[in-house]
């Protein structure tokens, strides 16, 4: 998904500058949500110029991935993310959901020059969010450390992505699928600590990994996904404590020093694993007039690692139900009816609950989802996760 | 029916203006003073707020280094791998390289971390892009307006020096200049260290807790850190604070006293004079809670104009407080711009409450005489002041009550501010209540002296002061009580100010200081004086302060030189302490850290060493005026051995000729011209402490000056409403051939008796006053002793004051004298 | 003749150690004029302010109708003088602040009377004495004899069965003195209220029913 395109347009809509960016993870300055989007869109020009920041590498070739070295982070680019969410259930059935998100971002191509240990050119952003289905509840938290002493930083080799105590790292592993991921985040009485073991190998989204934002070259970023992580581990709730959990899990990773189209609101992102075995992925880019931006796109995956790649056209998504947040009164369509005539795919999904909503430096939505077929005679279903962003207004 | 009567009463003050002008003024001053102190002090207690929220954010406790600094590490480590919510800070001064060489704080955030805080008014956050900036641009820093200048032009260079030498910063944005204390730059955390010279070191950490990961983390601490609660570290400044703000609503009460003393003499007077309208009234069958309402009508009237004037007179009045209580307020470490406080409603009603309510509380009495005039009383021809004598037994037994209450509260243990200021209270409403007979028992004993002085005049006027008792009484007590007030903070002031020049005197051994600026262990400045033939001995002190379980301490660590320690010891275990300090592992602590504490000598205090807490034995307990409180001092040797610290910051010159001082400042100015050393003479040091404790009583003398000015309008209503009723007796005075002349020297002669006897009578009261606040009040306020003196001064300003405001009440009415209609006063009845 | 409505039986009064009186026994009809003669302290005061229950008698009993008002406690005997007595001073004991008319109307307005009723009260009073021109004034603007006709007015406002009049005529001279007892007289016996005065005037005990003497603290009739 276009989750770089998202993060850009989030800081857009906050920023006139390059480096407001950030204000709105450090969160020092009123992010105003109910500000037109097209108002305020000098950011977007500024960085679609992006001659500051052309000492950033930008992803404009197709790339050649290498893996593990690309489950490392790429600090020569300016954004990057490593974003896992998953449905969980205990023994018994109880089911939870969970977010955890690591995102980098340069500050500047070169480190300053300094004795000061302390000293970076690159922040993190982290994001972690738990569902707890059973007593409709939503935990959510956020992270923000400099790149410097150990406080939070990233591999460049391998799987290793840190923000103070959460982080995600590649261990060793004797199952199929080679190294397992361990995923551990702590907030509040909330955590988890959770093992993650690749099912498949990574799908390449857009052109064989290079997806575009825009019709520019070098709009665009490198973007792949683990779509099925097995996973086990625990969770903890404020007051229950190490319940043992396994579940689906998906990783997105992208990179990328780009920026979206001026017309382009916000975005609707869907991942499924379907009951066929079928993985799909699929971003609906949403232009101010409500339609779909030609630059959406996304793939459907089989087991045997054949990628179907999917364009605007190729998907239909079609808004069931709306639901208002209590807390932010931003009204997010929550129920959708996604159909891909090509591929037999028609299929309505529902959150497992309304109150996903993250109010944090950053709001949207994001929540575990389940999908089931329009046609009753259709037996195809399937859980996931979706992100509706941009609905500020 | 209840209409006529206060009909009547209105059209009795309407005859009579001045009487109620005064009740109404009565009131109006005492709640001013009293607005105006409590306005006064909301705006401090705000201001004081905003500044502790300032410095302390959100923060809940702090990791603080017992010494210098921390490792950078103990923040990762124990921090941000935990999952804690904390905030690194890296502190230092800078002086700027603008030719004024001014020091400034510098502060090292880490904008991130920093964001954690951003609920509370915290470190100066600008716009978000300028903190980004912080980060990714070295040597880039925020800095307040007033160091900007005209100049708005941004980015710009600032110059500085630091502890590493000097520096370019690159001044990228502003800090808000609501962001209060004092001036500081705001840099990153890499910056910070980098000018401070302070690689891979911080200062503290501040932090957000609940009350179980700050349990774990007490637990977890390194050698070398203590965990302080946040609430609690300003806990000695909270108290010296509240302490000094008790006083002053307490001056602010006494003045309110005072008004109410005034509408008591107002009331009873104006009853007085009705006492005949009463008496018939109740002979024609009126009840008498019937005439209870109706007063009190009138009272409720009085008490609601005075208070709603005094109301408005106070927030007028609270702003030259607020400026006086900057000050001071400065000098307890605590500098913030105080604006007044809003109009807060609570405030008014409070205010106008207290009015009202201590309006009719002194009218109780008044009322309560009213409505005993006896109904038979109508149909005398003259109504008996009889009431006045049977008084004054009763209010000897009422006296003698309120004292032992009085004398109870003060001894109360525990140390209560408030309810030693009730008891305080107590002994002065005592004092109040024996003052008539005393002081009429004063003018008995003046009377053969006055007639010696004049034949004529001196007996007669002494016994119309005697035939006019009851109605001068309360005027009188009140005159007496504001001026006992007067002479007993006068005294107060005045033994404080001679302690601590004393205790300067003792305490400042050297000729001359040096304060080296940064900490040394350079031995060359030592070197260099020992060799001075001038120079005949030299003390060294090392100053840290230490965080403790106390709270924050002031540990000096001392070298005597020659001339010794110059402690004023206060208690000790032996003859000379001094001596078990230079030898031995003790300490001394100072008086105000002892009070706290509740630690005698002999007894231990817990310092945290590099090698953990451990128990020192206190030698003695040492006076020390030092409004930072908490005060430890050791020798050096001693503090060497448990603190691998070897530097020195303040050395003490002790030359063989004290004339040389001057030259010899002049010899060490020239030599380290250089150096960040700073040189202060004794004599400069002292008259730098004299200079801000008088700024620091500037507010006492004024609250003082206007209890005094709300006891002379007392003093002036009753004097001249007794005066002027008697236009009657003065016509008849010289119908029988007085000259006008004569009568007004009668007059003044006896208000002037008033007055003196009034002022002789507060001088016993005022000493045992200033006991009271020196003993007892001062001592929990600051945990301060002092030596009282008793200077003539004050006890004379006090007669002088009383007599003069007596004798100016006199001018009214005697001038009245000359140019009375002699035929209407004595047709009038 | 109206049966006797007071009646003192064996009154005694002290004031420290002298005896003011005696063992007096009295009994006052309704509508009748006593003058009560006798030097300067001779309790003669004293006696009507108990009377007057003003004050209260060591011992004896002073019965009103039915009631030993001499008993009863302070509101009760507050009561009795508001609704009973009349009360005229020798120093007139107006209330300056309150007009001539306010005056008069105080004791309507102590014993509840209604607006309509203490206007129509007044003004008949003001005529009545002849006052009638100073309504608004103030009484220290009034002459001696003035003031003491509005306090005659006042005394007699509410109709009180029992009039005292401790020396009416102390402050006035003969002329004055003459046409206020004929006016105070001539208004008592009109209501049919007793009329009790204190005097040391002959024109009073020329008009009394009964002139009553105290001599050593007892009662003399002559």
């Amino acid at each position: 998904m276009s989750k770089l395109s998202r993060t850009m347009r989030t800081f857009c809509y906050c920023g006139t500058h390059a480096l407001a960016v950030l204000s709105v993870l450090v969160g020092l300055q009123a992010c105003e949500p109910s500000r037109p989007p097209a108002s305020n869109n000098t950011g977007i020009r500024f960085l679609v110029q992006g001659d500051e920041h052309s000492e950033f590498a930008r992803a404009s070739q197709p790339h050649l991935f290498e893996f593990p070295r690309d489950h490392g982070a790429h600090p020569q680019f300016r954004t990057e993310w490593w974003y896992f969410t998953g449905n969980l259930e205990t023994e018994s059935g109880r089911h939870f959901g969970f977010e955890l998100t690591f995102f980098r971002y340069g500050l500047s191509a070169a480190i300053p020059v300094g004795e000061s240990r302390w000293r970076t050119n690159q922040a993190w952003l982290a994001h972690f969010a738990v569902t707890d289905t059973k007593n409709n509840t939503f935990y959510a938290y956020e992270r923000l450390a400099r790149n410097a002493l150990g406080i939070a930083g990233a591999q460049t080799d391998q799987l290793g992505v840190q923000v103070e105590n959460w982080y995600a790292r590649s261990e060793t592993s004797n199952e199929p699928g080679g190294a397992s991921i361990a995923l551990a985040a702590n907030a509040e009485g909330t955590a988890i600590e959770l093992r993650l073991q690749p099912q498949r190998g990574p799908v390449l989204q857009g052109d064989g990994g290079l997806d575009p934002k825009g019709p520019e070259p070098g709009n665009a970023s490198y973007y792949y996904s683990l779509p099925r992580l097995s996973v086990s581990g625990n969770i903890s709730l404020p007051n229950e404590e190490g319940l043992a959990v396994k579940g689906w899990a998906w990783l997105d990773r992208e990179w990328g020093t780009s920026a979206l189209s001026e017309r382009v609101t916000g975005w609707d992102w869907l991942s499924l694993q379907l009951s066929d075995g079928r993985d799909l992925m699929f971003y609906r880019l949403r232009n101010d007039d409500g339609t779909a931006n030609e630059y959406s796109g996304g793939s459907v995956s089989s087991a045997d690692g054949q990628v179907t790649r999917l364009s605007r056209e190729d998907v239909n998504m079609q808004i069931m139900r709306q639901w208002r947040s209590p807390i932010s009164n931003i009204q997010y369509p929550v129920d959708w009816r996604v159909s891909i005539e090509s591929l037999g795919i028609d299929l309505l999904v529902e959150p497992r609950q309304d109150n996903q909503e993250l109010n944090l430096g950053l709001r949207y939505w994001e929540g575990a989802v389940t999908a089931s077929s329009v046609e009753t005679s259709a037996s195809l279903t399937g859980i996931g996760y979706l992100e509706l962003a941009g609905y500020n207004d | 029916m209840r209409l006529t009567l206060l009909l009547a009463s209105l059209r009795f003050y309407l005859r009579h203006p001045w009487q109620a002008s005064l009740a109404i003024i009565g009131i109006a001053l005492g709640v001013a003073v009293f607005v105006g102190v409590d306005v006064a002090n909301t705006s401090a207690q705000q201001a004081f707020d905003r500044s502790a929220d300032f410095v302390r954010g959100a923060t809940t406790h702090r990791l603080l280094p017992a010494l210098a600094d921390l490792d950078e590490s103990v923040y990762r480590d124990l921090i941000a791998l935990n999952g804690f919510t904390g905030a690194p800070i890296v502190e230092t001064n800078v002086s700027l390289s603008d030719g004024t060489g001014r020091r400034i704080s510098l502060l090292g955030i880490d904008p991130f971390e920093e964001a954690g805080f951003r609920d509370a008014t915290r470190v100066a956050i600008g716009s978000a892009d300028s903190m980004l900036d912080l980060i990714s641009t070295p040597s880039a820093a925020l800095v307040p307006v007033s160091l900007l200048g005209d100049d708005p032009v941004l980015p710009r260079d600032l110059r500085l020096r630091t502890e590493t030498g000097e520096a370019v910063l690159q001044v990228i944005g502003v800090l808000p200049s609501n962001v209060g204390a004092e001036a500081t730059i705001v840099a990153d955390i890499s910056t910070a260290q980098e000018l401070a010279g302070m690689l891979g070191r911080i200062s503290r950490i501040d932090l957000m807790l609940n009350e179980a990961e700050a349990t774990w983390l007490a637990t977890q601490l390194p050698d070398g850190t203590v965990l302080v609660d946040a609430g609690n570290e300003n806990r000695t400044f909270t108290e010296l604070s509240n302490a000094f703000r008790t006083n002053i609503i307490a001056l602010g009460l006494l003045a309110l006293a005072v008004g109410m003393f005034m509408v008591y003499s107002t009331m009873s007077f104006s009853i007085l004079q009705r006492s005949r309208m009463f008496a018939v009234l109740r002979a024609m069958g009126t009840h008498p809670h019937e005439l209870t309402y109706s007063i009190f009508i009138e009272v409720l009237i009085f008490g609601s104009a005075g208070a709603l004037l005094g109301v408005a007179l106070g927030y007028a009045l609270a702003r030259l407080l607020v400026d006086l209580m900057l000050l001071t307020v400065e000098d307890f470490a605590f500098r913030n711009a105080v604006g007044i406080s809003g109009l807060s409603p609570w405030l008014l009603v409070k205010g106008a409450a207290l009015g009202i309510f201590a309006t009719c509380l002194a009218a109780i009495e008044p009322i309560r005489r009213a409505t005993r005039i006896d109904p038979a009383a109508a149909m005398s021809r003259t109504i008996i002041e009889r009431s006045s004598l049977a008084r004054t037994r009763g209010s000897s037994i009422a006296a003698v009550i309120v004292l032992l209450i009085g004398l109870v509260l003060l001894a109360v243990p525990g140390g209560n501010l408030v309810v030693a200021f009730t008891g305080l209270f107590c002994i002065l409403a005592a004092a109040a209540l024996v003052t008539p007979a005393v002081s009429f028992w004063f003018v008995r004993l003046l009377e053969p002296l006055l007639k010696l002085a004049s034949p004529q005049l001196g007996s007669l006027a002494a016994r119309n002061v005697l035939a006019q008792r009851s109605r001068i009484a309360v005027a009188g007590s009140a005159l007496s009580l504001a001026v006992a007030t007067v002479i007993g903070v006068g005294i107060m002031v005045g033994s404080f100010r001679s302690s601590l020049s004393d205790w300067l005197d003792s305490t400042l051994t050297s000729d001359l200081y040096l304060n080296l600026g940064t900490p040394t262990e350079d031995s060359a400045i030592i070197d260099r004086l020992t060799a001075d033939n001038r120079v005949s001995g030299l003390s060294q002190t090392r100053f840290v302060d230490m965080a403790t379980e106390y709270g924050n301490v002031a540990l000096r660590a001392f070298v005597p030189g020659p001339r010794g320690w110059g402690l004023q010891i206060i208690d000790a275990e032996t003859a000379m302490p001094e001596d078990q300090l230079a030898t031995g592992d003790l300490v001394a602590i100072s008086e105000p850290f002892a009070y706290r504490n509740n630690i005698r000598a002999g007894e231990r205090v817990s310092l945290p060493t590099e090698a953990g807490s451990r128990n020192f034995e206190v030698a003695a307990i040492y006076r020390d005026y030092n409004t930072a409180g908490a005060g430890i001092l050791m020798h050096l040797g001693t503090y060497r051995q448990y603190w691998t610290d070897h530097a020195i910051d303040g050395i003490g010159i002790e030359l063989h000729e004290a004339a040389a001082t001057e030259s010899f400042t002049q010899y060490l100015r020239d030599s380290l011209a250089t150096s960040n050393v700073r040189i202060t003479s004794t004599i400069g040091i002292k008259a730098i402490s004299m200079r801000i404790f008088d700024r620091t009583f500037r507010i006492t003398e004024v609250l003082r000056l206007l209890a005094g000015i709300v006891a002379f309008l007392g003093i002036l209503s009753a004097l001249m409403a007794v005066q002027l009723e008697r236009q009657h007796e003065f016509a008849i005075l010289r119908s029988l051939g007085f000259a006008p002349k004569t009568l007004a020297a009668l007059i003044i002669t006896e208000t002037g008796i008033v007055g003196f006897v009034a002022g002789l009578v507060a001088i016993p009261i005022g000493i045992v006053l200033s006991g009271l606040l020196i003993f007892i009040i001062n001592v929990r306020s600051f945990g301060w002793t002092m030596n009282m003196i008793v200077q003539p001064a004050p006890l004379i300003l006090g007669l002088l004051m009383a007599t003069l405001a007596a004798l100016l009440a006199g001018v009214i009415p005697s001038m009245r004298s000359y140019r009375s209609d002699l035929s209407a006063a004595l047709h009038h009845e | 003749m109206p049966a006797s409505h007071i009646h003192l039986e064996r009154i005694c009064k002290r004031y420290r150690e002298r005896q003011v009186l005696n063992e007096i026994d009295i009994t006052i009809r309704a509508g009748e004029l006593i003058a009560f003669v006798g030097r300067s302290g001779s309790g003669k005061s004293t006696l009507l302010r108990i009377i007057g229950a003003l004050e209260r008698p060591d011992s004896g009993t002073l019965t009103y109708r039915t009631k030993n008002i001499a008993a009863l406690d302070e509101n009760a005997r507050s009561m009795f003088r508001r609704k009973s007595v009349g009360f005229v001073f020798q120093s007139f004991n107006l209330i300056n602040t309150l007009s001539v008319a306010e005056n008069i109307a105080l004791p309507l307005q102590l014993n509840l009377f209604n607006q309509a009723d203490i206007r129509r009260r007044v003004s008949e009073l003001l005529e009545q004495l002849n006052i009638a021109q100073y309504a608004d004034q103030f009484p220290d603007e009034l002459s001696g004899g003035e003031q003491q006709r509005v306090a005659i007015a006042r005394a007699l406002a509410h109709k009180p069965q029992i009039v005292i009049a401790d020396e009416p005529t102390g402050n006035l001279d003969l002329e004055t003195a003459r046409t206020v007892l004929s006016v105070l007289g001539s208004v008592c016996r009109e209501q049919g209220a007793s009329l009790l005065v204190a005097t040391h005037s002959d024109e009073v005990t020329g008009m009394a029913d009964r002139v009553v003497r105290i001599v050593d603290s007892r009662l003399q009739t002559l």
